[in-house]
C-alpha cells in the first residue's frame, strides 16, 4: 500500500506528512497501520481526512476520461494542456485532475560489437533503436460521478481541436 | 510547454543547417551556452559536465520538440550522434513564439562562430567562455590554466589559443 500510494494526497497528509528518515521508526509505519488509519477516516464523518480516505476505501477513485496518444499531440501540440483546461473549467478544478509524464528519451547511444569485429554506434546499426519515440503519457481523470457525461464532454471538445489542427492555439 | 525555448532549439537548427554545420546535440548545446556567455537570455540550466557546458534541461526540450513533430532526429552516418533538422511541425513553434531581432541575430553570430569547429574544439571554446562568465576568472593565463586543469587533456597551448579565440568572439559586439 505504501508503495503504491507514495504519491497519494492522503499519505501526504497522514501523519505528519512525510514519512521518517529514521528506518526504525520508518518500519514501524507498515500497511497495517496505513490501512487502519484509512479506515477510520473514511467511517468517521468528522475526520478531516475523510474526504480523501473514502473514495479511495469505497472504490469511489477518480477514473480516466482522455489518454493522449502521440497521433493526437502532432495533430494539436497543446491537446492535453487544453483538454485539462477545459475539464477544470467544465467540471470544476477540485472534480479533476492530471497525471502526466515525458516526454523523455533513453539514453540509446550504446556501443555495439557487429559480426565483423568492428564497434559501432547503436544508432548507426539499428534503425529501430534511432527511431524509438521519447516515451510520454498523459491522463485526465474526473470524480467517478461524472465519468460518461465527462467522457463525452472531453471527445466533443477533443474532436474540435483536432478538426482546427496546429493554426490557432496560442500561449498555452 | 514553453514555446520560447522550444524556438531557440529550432533556431540554432536552422542557423546550423544554414551554416552547412552539424546539427547534433554538441552544437545545438555549446552553441546555446557561447550565446548565453555573449549576453543572450537563454532560459535553460546549464552545468559544467564532462565535456565542457551541458545541459540536460536542452536534451528534455529536444525531446519535446520530437513529441510533436517540430524537429526530427536521424542518425549520423559518420557514427557520431544524432543529427536534428526541422519538422512538419516547425511552423507551428513559429506561430507561437517569434523570436526578437536581437535573439536571432545573436544565434546567427554563434553558429557562424561555431561552423567548422569540431567536438574538441566546442568543448575548448565552450569550457574557456565558462571559465570566464560562469567562474568569474579573467586574466588570459589564469583561464588557461585552469582549464587545463579542469581538462588535463588540453594541453596548456590549446587552452590559450582556445580562451583568446573566444575572447575574441565574446568581446566582438
Amino acid at each position: 500500500v505504501l508503495q503504491n500510494f507514495s504519491d497519494d494526497p492522503y499519505l501526504k497528509k497522514y501523519g505528519s506528512g512525510t514519512f521518517p528518515t529514521d528506518w526504525r521508526e520508518l518500519m514501524k509505519c507498515t500497511d497495517h497501520e496505513v490501512l487502519a488509519a484509512l479506515r477510520d477516516a473514511a467511517s468517521s464523518p468528522t475526520d478531516e481526512l475523510r474526504f480523501l480516505a473514502f473514495p479511495l476505501m469505497n472504490r469511489k477513485h477518480l477514473r480516466t476520461i482522455y489518454e493522449q496518444v502521440s497521433t493526437h499531440k502532432k495533430k494539436r501540440p497543446t491537446v492535453f494542456e487544453e483538454l485539462f483546461e477545459f475539464a477544470k473549467n467544465t467540471f470544476g478544478p477540485e472534480q479533476v485532475r492530471a497525471d502526466a509524464y515525458g516526454p523523455k528519451s533513453e539514453r540509446n547511444n550504446f556501443l555495439v560489437l557487429t559480426e565483423d569485429g568492428s564497434i559501432e554506434s547503436s544508432l548507426e546499426v539499428s534503425g529501430v533503436i534511432a527511431g524509438l519515440a521519447p516515451v510520454e503519457f498523459g491522463f485526465i481523470f474526473v470524480a467517478p460521478d461524472l465519468k460518461e457525461k465527462a467522457k463525452s464532454r472531453i471527445g466533443a471538445e477533443l474532436q474540435r481541436l483536432l478538426n482546427e489542427g496546429t493554426g490557432t492555439s496560442k500561449g498555452v | 510547454m514553453d514555446f520560447h525555448r522550444h524556438a531557440l532549439i529550432l533556431a540554432m537548427i536552422e542557423a546550423l543547417r544554414s551554416q552547412g554545420s552539424r546539427t547534433g546535440k554538441t552544437p545545438i548545446i555549446k552553441g546555446l551556452f557561447l550565446a548565453k556567455a555573449a549576453g543572450l537570455d537563454v532560459p535553460f540550466e546549464l552545468f559544467l559536465y564532462k565535456h565542457g557546458p551541458y545541459s540536460t534541461d536542452i536534451e528534455d526540450n529536444l525531446d519535446q520538440l520530437k513529441s510533436y513533430g517540430a524537429i526530427e532526429v536521424e542518425p549520423a552516418f559518420d557514427g557520431y550522434g544524432v543529427k536534428f533538422s526541422p519538422g512538419e511541425n516547425a511552423s507551428f513553434v513559429k506561430k507561437q513564439v517569434s523570436l526578437s531581432a536581437d535573439e536571432q541575430a545573436m544565434i546567427d553570430k554563434v553558429c557562424q562562430f561555431i561552423r567548422s569547429k569540431n567536438v574538441s574544439q566546442l568543448e575548448r571554446l565552450a569550457t574557456a567562455a565558462w571559465i570566464r562568465t560562469e567562474e568569474g576568472i579573467t586574466d588570459p593565463d589564469d583561464v588557461a590554466r585552469r582549464l587545463n586543469e579542469l581538462k588535463p587533456h588540453i594541453s596548456l597551448s590549446d587552452a590559450r589559443n582556445a580562451d583568446r579565440e573566444v575572447l575574441g568572439f565574446l568581446q566582438v559586439e
